[in-house]
């Protein structure tokens, strides 16, 4: 069971680093916006093997409630680009 | 059940999980747009997430654990299309470039939103 423990968080970390690129990356906020949403989703899932490996429940709510809180930060950051001017000029508004 | 059945399940909620949030972040590297980097980033992290904070109850079962996540996944599976709609109708309005093979856009200046 160990073992399948070490192997879910190295190919949650492997996933992690990925998006961390793409963070850094990314051409547009709103790349970084849906990025910010898989980085909650790795962060509940690293919160949720930890409370089995470590034996503290209390993490297991920690992911329960990152989980919950992720969707109202990616609905306020996009409410924050729609409401943003357009970056160009030239282009009307609609 | 005895133990072993309960482990093989952790085992294979966890390893499913966690390459589905795996091909989640492959996705958002390898796409070639943000919509398209968008689909697979919602879609594989919500139901990454539902496998891994799954595989916790059934390690350790207990009526509580399992409630609070059969009704934190209810609203989880509510709120990510939710989310990722209003995140691509913001993108679509701030003229987000797109694919060059994009072949269809429905929502395009002739039959724009008043």
């Amino acid at each position: 069971m160990q073992a399948w423990i070490d192997f879910s968080l190295a190919t949650l970390g492997i996933a992690l680093a990925l998006a961390f690129y793409r963070l850094l990356k990314g051409p547009h906020v709103a790349d970084r916006i849906a990025i910010f949403d898989l980085l909650t989703a790795i962060i509940c899932g690293v919160c949720s093997l930890l409370s089995v490996t470590t034996q503290t429940p209390v993490l297991f709510d920690i992911a329960v409630l990152v989980c919950l809180v992720s969707f109202l930060g990616t609905a306020t950051f996009a409410a924050l680009l729609e409401k943003r001017e357009l970056e160009e000029e030239g282009v009307e508004k609609p | 059940m005895s133990d072993a059945t309960h482990s093989f399940g952790f085992a294979i909620l966890a390893s499913v999980g966690s390459l589905f949030l795996l091909l989640a972040a492959l996705g958002s590297i390898k796409f070639p747009d943000f919509f398209t980097r968008m689909a697979a980033i919602s879609k594989a992290s919500t139901l990454g997430t539902a496998c891994l904070l799954f595989a916790p109850v059934v390690a350790k079962f207990s009526w509580y654990a399992f409630g609070v996540t059969f009704f934190a996944l209810a609203f989880l599976f509510l709120s990510a299309p939710v989310a990722s709609h209003l995140l691509g109708r913001a993108a679509y309005r701030q003229k987000v470039p797109r694919y060059r093979n994009t072949q269809i856009d429905e929502w395009n200046d002739e039959n724009r939103f008043p």
